[in-house]
């Protein structure tokens, strides 16, 4: 039996004395999409946080892909193929996507120690990258600044750093915030055609797209897991409810 | 290219076209200056991490390189790879240090070891000479060339300056060149990204260290001479701010920045005593009007900085455009 | 034995004007988050004021306070004039007190010239007090004494006075702060004036131990940032116990090792920031 993609056991996690992530443990099978819903200060991205390796948690432990992971770091942990995507633009503003992407490739490779090979001739490295930019659409923009982009294509390029490093394990934190309708719809397609292999854990507000896009559907509040299941099982739960309207 | 042409046939050109001893001094002065400037700006414009401490290789390399080779009878290449050996193992050891913190902590910590070093150097009279320092050192004679000659001397730093500006353009070029500047930009990305920020950091610390070595060395055989001023904290701003004055981000900046330091403070010294007061204004008055060659630095501060700087701030950042040939 | 306990007080003297010194470099960094290289300067320039003041025939007391005013002035200026324009800029903040730390420095040479000055003790305070075979000078006692105060002083304004609440909570979470109405740039001019001021009664109060020379500004600043990485940022406790490690191993340094006590100083640093970069009692890292 293949080790779950991700797996958390009893996740605490405090905050100068308040408790942000509550007691959480949750499975994710390989392949699975898996949808974090729930209020703002539910704690999801703090528990997407914990997964990538900002900070450790107070109690509990995480496994990637039967790896216990709690006490690597999250450089170690993105080398075990996971890659996650981030709410505020992290980009590199001031170089080309190109560039962007490039940075992400070579996170992986020996080449980031390198001191004397000049990267502008690692030619492969760059086809590559444009290839990666073609995945998303962004190709034509390969050369363009980031700074002179739009907000959309930023979210795009997000979504194409991750997909580089070719992970196995996907964390999107709000992929779709901010888009419009048609820049959603383009972003849903792209997430559709990733392949069934790399399991993908996303944050989202977009019920929509979320709840079409989701295998299981993970709802929290307050730090806890107050409901876990299938899209119908969750519409369904009368704690659902609580959850959005309070009662 | 044809400005950078240029640069470099006035350069070669100097000694003939000034004709004047004391001006090829102030030529070599510049040189090595700029050499020590071109390290510095690893660290600051290329790295993001503010040293107020880099004098420490410079002094440790010169004294090391002048105790060698007259008391401990070390001919002079030995004692030059001796020196500059020792001094990189020095900081190899000073960016672990430094690097336990960040931002304002590495500059407190960079600081305090810099003048840690100044006053052993100052109290241990009986190995450094202590305020009279050492002397005494003589300039080796290269492929029978005498390197007491001015002339000679300009132009074998200009070959070490050569090296320098090649070497250090190379790494700005190259995968950990360029993830440095990847850490100088966005750290947290680049940890998700699979980098081991600290790792990066440090070996290009140990890189600037090294060029601060080759600088100390060359200031060892240009002074014949070394005192704990080598290793003071006025010589490290001064440092810095041949990297500010120049530009952060560029390769040449620090070479221009070297020169106006070099050609200010000699002006000065000539006319009055208050170099120091000097340093001082310029260091107030390009903090508070000039402030984009600080940006780097401000935006590598963003963990412990209040506000968030926000994006468009980060446009006037001369970062080194990427261009696939 | 007798030399150890001499040593150990001599120790706990030069740890105590170090607290002086750092308390108010502490108080800054904690709250404001600025390093203020000039915190050196305005200790060698409180005592050169001093001094002057005792020249001119005012007494010692007096040129204490003269000393802390002076320099509780000059930091007002400096802080409403310079430092506010560069909020938020942390580094900036950082370079123009170094400039701001060499422009006083070259003023001092200038005006009290290059040679060392001491300062002369009050005449209560000279002569040494002896219990048994030990005799140690009043004066440096009389420094304990102060630096003890100033602690408990200190602790008290933080802990049990509202002042002390609105700095702590500064300290603790800037905006969080300012968004519970506390004033913030108001509370940042007195903490600074504050910080200054100690720094310059400190160089005062340092006089007749360390004297007063060029140079003064540089020996004691990296010391007190060795203090503040050793016992935390923001942490009171953290600058006091720190000053008073430094004082003994400078003092024990310098009497086993004349040559090498400097280099003692390297330890405490190597080893703090190899166990335990928050410092000894700091609550972030550095």
């Amino acid at each position: 039996m293949t080790a779950p993609a991700l797996e958390v056991n009893g996740l605490h996690r405090l905050f100068g004395g308040l408790p942000a992530v509550r007691d959480v443990s949750m499975q994710v099978p390989a392949g699975e999409r898996r949808l974090l819903l729930g209020p703002n200060g539910a704690g999801k991205t703090t528990l997407f946080n914990l997964i990538a390796g900002d900070f450790p948690p107070s109690r509990g432990e995480i496994r990637i892909f039967g790896e216990n992971v709690t006490r690597k770091t999250a450089e170690q942990r993105t080398h075990l193929g996971m890659a996650r995507t981030y709410q505020i633009i992290t980009l590199f503003t001031n170089n080309t996507l190109l560039h962007n992407v490039v940075i992400s490739l070579m996170g992986l490779l020996k080449l980031r120690f390198n001191p004397l090979s000049d990267i502008r001739r690692q030619n492969a490295l760059w086809d590559e990258a444009r290839a990666t930019l073609a995945l998303v659409g962004l190709e034509h923009l390969a050369d363009k600044r980031v700074a002179d982009t739009s907000y959309g294509e930023r979210r795009r390029l997000e979504i194409a750093m991750a997909l580089a490093q070719k992970p196995k394990l996907l964390l999107l934190d709000e992929p779709l915030a901010g888009l419009s309708t048609d820049e959603r719809r383009d972003i849903q397609r792209l997430l559709q055609a990733i392949p069934r292999d790399v399991t993908i854990i996303m944050i989202e507000h977009d019920m929509d797209v979320a709840l079409a896009f989701a295998d299981v559907i993970t709802v929290m509040n307050r730090g806890h897991i107050v409901v876990e299941g299938n899209r119908a099982d969750v519409v369904a739960d009368p704690k659902t409810r609580e959850v959005y309207l309070g009662h | 290219m044809v400005l950078s042409a240029v640069a470099i046939a006035a350069l070669l050109a100097m000694p003939w076209l000034v004709q004047s001893d004391y001006y090829i001094n102030i030529g070599t002065q510049i040189v090595i200056a700029s050499i020590l400037a071109m390290s510095l700006n690893v660290l600051v414009g290329f790295g993001g991490m503010i040293s107020l401490g880099h004098a420490s290789y410079l002094g440790v390399a010169a004294y090391l390189t002048i105790y060698l080779t007259t008391q401990a009878g070390f001919g002079a290449l030995a004692g030059a790879l001796a020196a500059i050996s020792a001094t990189t193992i020095l900081a190899m050891l000073f960016g672990y240090l430094a690097l336990r913190a960040s931002g304002l902590g590495f500059l407190m910590i960079t600081l305090a070891l810099g003048q840690i070093l100044w006053g052993i150097a100052y109290r241990w009279a009986s190995l450094t000479g202590g305020d009279n320092g050492l002397g005494g050192a003589v300039r080796p004679h290269i492929f029978g060339l005498d390197l007491m000659n001015p002339t000679a001397f300009f132009y074998f730093t200009l070959i070490f300056l050569a090296a320098a500006f090649w070497l250090i353009s190379r790494f700005v070029q190259s995968g950990l060149g360029q993830s440095l500047q990847g850490t100088r930009d966005q750290p947290r990305r680049m940890r998700a990204l699979g980098y081991n920020v600290w790792l990066i950091q440090w070996m290009s610390f140990v890189f600037a260290g090294f060029w601060g070595a080759v600088a100390g060395l060359l200031y060892a055989y240009y002074n014949q001479f070394v005192s704990p001023q080598a290793l003071h904290l006025t010589t490290s701003a001064e440092a810095l701010l041949m990297v500010i004055a120049g530009g952060t981000g560029t390769l040449f900046g620090p070479v221009v920045g070297a020169a106006l330091v070099v050609i200010l403070k000699n002006v000065v010294s000539a006319y009055i005593t208050r170099w120091l007061t000097l340093l001082g204004i310029i260091f107030v008055a390009i903090v508070m009007f000039m402030p984009e060659g600080l940006v780097p630095g401000a935006r590598r501060l963003r963990g412990i900085m209040r506000k968030r700087q926000n994006s468009s701030t980060t446009q006037a950042l001369p970062a080194t455009e990427e261009r696939p040939t | 034995m007798n030399f150890w306990v001499i040593q150990g007080l001599n120790g706990l003297a030069f740890g105590s004007l170090l607290f002086i010194l750092a308390s108010g470099f502490s108080l800054i960094f904690g709250l404001m988050r600025i390093v203020n290289l000039s915190h050196g300067a305005y200790f060698m320039l409180g005592a050169y004021v001093g001094l002057s003041a005792i020249d001119a025939g005012v007494n010692f007391w007096v040129a204490i306070l003269i000393g802390g005013a002076a320099i509780a002035v000059l930091g007002a200026v400096i802080e409403r004039f310079i430092l506010r324009r560069l909020t938020g800029q942390p580094l900036a903040q950082v370079l123009v007190t170094l400039g701001i730390a060499f422009i006083i420095a070259d003023a001092c040479v200038w005006i009290w010239t290059g040679d060392p000055r001491s300062i002369p003790m009050p005449h209560q305070l000279t002569g040494a007090f002896r219990v048994q075979q030990l005799a140690f000078p009043i004066y440096r006692l009389f420094v304990i004494g102060v630096a003890f105060t100033l602690a408990a002083a200190l602790w008290f304004l933080l802990e049990r006075s509202r002042l002390g609440a609105m700095i702590r909570a500064g300290v603790d979470d800037l905006n969080m702060a300012r968004a519970m109405g506390i004033r913030t740039s108001l509370l940042f001019s007195i903490v600074f004036c504050l910080g200054s001021a100690l720094a310059g009664a400190g160089g005062v109060l340092a006089g007749p131990i360390l004297s007063v020379y060029p140079g003064l500004d540089t020996d004691m600043l990296p010391l007190a940032l060795v203090v503040v990485i050793l016992g935390g940022i923001g942490s009171l406790l953290g600058a006091f116990i720190g000053s008073l490690i430094i004082g003994f191993i400078y003092s024990y340094g310098q009497a086993l090792f004349p040559d090498l006590a400097y280099m003692i100083l390297f330890l405490p640093m190597v080893l703090v920031l190899t166990l335990r970069p928050t410092g000894l009692f700091g609550r972030q890292a550095i």
